[in-house]
């Protein structure tokens, strides 16, 4: 078979903004990871809450999902702050599970609370940026290019947060050394409420996103799950700028074996690659 | 100075207190052991088994909306009239469309509720091992939209399908298709098969195959074979592979309403649609139109319930109104097959006279309602000797205008097939 390239750069830029939506996920989950050593199993669904935020602020004042991203990168920023403050600060120091079991206790909860005022109905918005772009036989997903775009300028300006100012370096600290962080004076304990309001923010975010071209249901968090988790622990836990790389680097590959190799192992290819890295890497591609 | 400090005081009540609610539970646990509730008999118990939760519950919404409104309605105009006016009360148990739930909400319903009649459960990985407990029970099962062909395959007793097989309403598909052809007059070669990897999608997928084996009926040129996860997060890639290959016609079936939604998605995303796309599952809901509006336009599917219907048959007509209005729900396949389920259940209670499980077993095996009692444009509903209604057929429907027009079989379309579909660009000039 002769090679297409254009065949091969809409299998491209396919993957990479799948990857976009990856990257974005995984960012606020490993930064939530990095700081408090919490696996917030919650993330997915706080995800799809977002997208149905996003889809009431659409049906209700007409606000275009772009519109509606800063709205709800401050909303899930607070209720991230307050749920760490209230919920996840008294559990600080007890056995990991009991968060664990907690995130997950949440996640039901919010599924089903979902599923009982939304109902199963599924639904989408009409975004202001719809269509496609078609040239020279490339056919570019407008909605998913707008999500590319933004998801990764989130990124960026997570990046810039975080290196450059004072908050940004005081997360940064707690995550090289929480003890070190202490004894330097950083409040440690408004670090966590921090990381855990931006983790929310970025889940924020993917949930938006998700509106742009994803019919939204209160299960949508589901098919991200594995992928997310993967993306994390590939790019090393608690690195952002790992699981940022891993998710451009997974969704590239699961479009190109979805392609070459079949639908069915769409999936297993990205985790059969999470596995070599692992073998060589255990720590993962960024872990120290 | 008392005889007892304060301490030792609060320590002697409260374990008085713990005494006393010890004894209490210790009492009640003992009264529901040897004096359990009695359920009432005059009334009769209908255990609902459908997804609520899980990729299929807009579909159990619809289906739990239908099994109320008919039990209360049967209950308004008397109840059960050969039992004394019994009245129906429905017991929904939510199955999240897996097999082990359903298996044990199954059991639940038997053993717990005391179920007289199981309906569901929708899906056919979920009715199989729901009907093995009925059968094991010895409970009358009326399945209402499972069709996979080996659900009555089983030796099933206790077993009665409302609805048709996959093999029958594959066989539609190809009979469309020849249909199509020769009316038309156009020779299309080749077909793409795609389906989600259920048991549901993969059963119709195999059937379609295997149909196009026969010359006489197929022959086509399968130029793509697609199989996809359930619920996928984008399907560009996959639409990438159908284009390539570029079939005349593509025979597609996936089961949630986002699936569908994804496919529409994609295929316009790529700049593809064949000359005919017949899918099947999830593209032939209200909600689907809703969504994707006039993007949807041309798409064709296989169906049990359409607006035309109200049309063709004054009951359909009747029950779409009142449904819609006193529930606010959509018609659906799923909501028509329950209605029809329904009906048989009430129809096999007047006749068996009698709550015992074998009586209502023999009355519904001599089922036989007229089609005019019923949504479908069947000729009716009866029963052969492994369960299944002899007379279950589908239509074939196409999206025009906004809405799912029959336009096939010939004796019950409303309108004239749009045939070959114009390509998207041909739609947007």
């Amino acid at each position: 078979m002769p090679f297409d390239s254009t065949l091969f750069l809409e299998l491209l830029l396919s993957g990479l903004f799948q990857g976009a939506v990856y990257a974005l996920i995984g960012t606020g989950l490993t930064l939530i990871w990095g700081t408090m050593q919490i696996v917030n199993f919650a993330h997915c669904t706080f995800m799809t809450f977002a997208a149905y935020v996003t889809f009431w602020l659409f049906t209700l004042f007409s606000f275009d999902p772009l519109v509606s991203l800063p709205v709800v990168f401050a909303l899930f920023f607070l209720m991230g702050f307050l749920f760490e403050k209230f919920s996840i600060e008294p559990l600080i120091g007890k056995p990991r599970e009991v968060t664990l079991l907690l995130t997950l206790g949440v996640s039901i909860t919010i599924q089903n609370a979902i599923l009982l005022v939304w109902k199963a109905t599924p639904r989408l918005v009409n975004p202001v940026f719809s269509g496609f772009w078609r040239f020279y036989g490339l056919n570019i997903n407008i909605p998913r290019f707008v999500g590319f775009i933004t998801a990764t300028l989130a990124a960026l300006l997570l990046h810039i947060f975080l290196t450059r100012t004072i908050y940004g370096t005081a997360i940064r600290g707690t995550c090289q050394n929480r003890t070190a962080a202490y004894l330097m004076g950083i409040n440690v304990k408004m670090v966590y409420a921090l990381s855990f309001g931006l983790g929310m923010a970025c889940a924020g975010l993917a949930g938006v996103l998700m509106c742009l071209f994803f019919p939204i249901d209160p299960f949508i968090g589901d098919p991200f799950i594995v992928m997310t988790f993967t993306v994390i622990v590939m790019g090393g836990l608690g690195n952002y700028m790992g699981a940022i790389f891993s998710g451009f680097i997974l969704g590239i590959i699961e479009y190109f074996a979805a392609y070459w190799i079949g639908s069915l192992l769409r999936l297993t290819v990205p985790l059969l690659v999470f596995i070599v890295v692992l073998l060589l890497r255990p720590r993962g591609l960024f872990g120290d | 100075m008392s005889l007892l400090s304060r301490k030792a005081i609060a320590k002697i009540y409260i374990a008085i207190i713990i005494v006393v609610i010890v004894v209490a539970a210790v009492g009640v646990y003992a009264w529901l052991t040897f004096f359990p509730p009695r359920p009432k008999e005059n009334e009769v118990r209908v255990g609902v088994l459908t997804p609520l939760t899980g990729a299929a519950a807009y579909f159990g919404e619809g289906q739990k909306a239908m099994a109320l409104w008919m039990a209360e309605r049967i209950n308004n105009e008397g109840g059960i009239k050969s039992l004394g006016g019994a009245k129906i009360r429905v017991i929904i148990a939510d199955t999240e469309g897996k097999p082990e739930v359903g298996k044990t909400q199954a059991s639940r319903l038997i053993t717990e509720e005391k179920v007289h009649v199981i309906i569901g459960a929708l899906h056919s990985g979920v009715t199989l091992p729901a009907a093995q407990e009925a059968e094991r029970y010895g409970i009358p099962f009326i399945c209402e939209t499972s069709s996979h062909p080996d659900l009555t395959k089983q030796g099933f007793k206790w077993f009665f399908r409302v609805w048709g097989t996959d093999a029958v309403f594959a066989r539609n598909y190809f009979e469309f298709m020849k249909w199509l052809k020769e009316t038309k007059g156009y020779e299309f070669k080749t077909i793409a098969i795609v389906a989600e990897e259920s048991l549901f999608c993969v059963g119709v997928a195999t059937e379609w195959e295997k149909l196009n084996l026969d010359s006489t009926l197929g022959g086509y040129q399968i130029v793509a074979n697609i199989r996809h996860p359930v619920s996928p997060t984008d399907l560009t890639t996959e639409a990438l592979t159908l284009k390539q290959a570029n079939p005349d016609v593509v025979l597609l079936t996936v089961t949630p309403i986002p699936s569908a939604i994804l496919w529409t998605q994609a295929l316009k995303q790529v700049n593809f649609f064949p000359k005919a796309l017949l899918t099947c599952g999830g593209f032939i809901f209200p909600e689907y139109l809703r969504n994707v509006g006039a993007d949807g336009e041309y798409i064709i599917g296989r169906e049990g319930w359409s607006t035309d219907l109200m049309e063709k048959k004054p009951i359909a007509k009747q029950i779409a109104e009142a449904f819609t209005k006193e529930t606010g729900k959509d018609m659906t396949v799923y909501t028509t097959t329950m209605h029809a389920a329904f009906v048989v259940l009430r129809d096999a209670l007047e006749r068996a006279g009698s709550l015992e499980p074998e009586k209502i077993r023999q009355a519904l095996t001599e089922t036989n309602i007229p089609g005019d009692k019923i949504i479908p444009p069947w000729e009716g509903i009866k029963f052969d000797a492994t369960g299944q209604n002899i007379y279950a057929m589908n239509f074939m429907v196409q999206a025009i205008n906004g809405r799912w027009r029959i336009i096939w079989p010939k004796d019950v379309a409303t309108v004239d097939v749009v045939f070959p579909a114009p390509s998207w660009d041909e739609r947007a000039g």
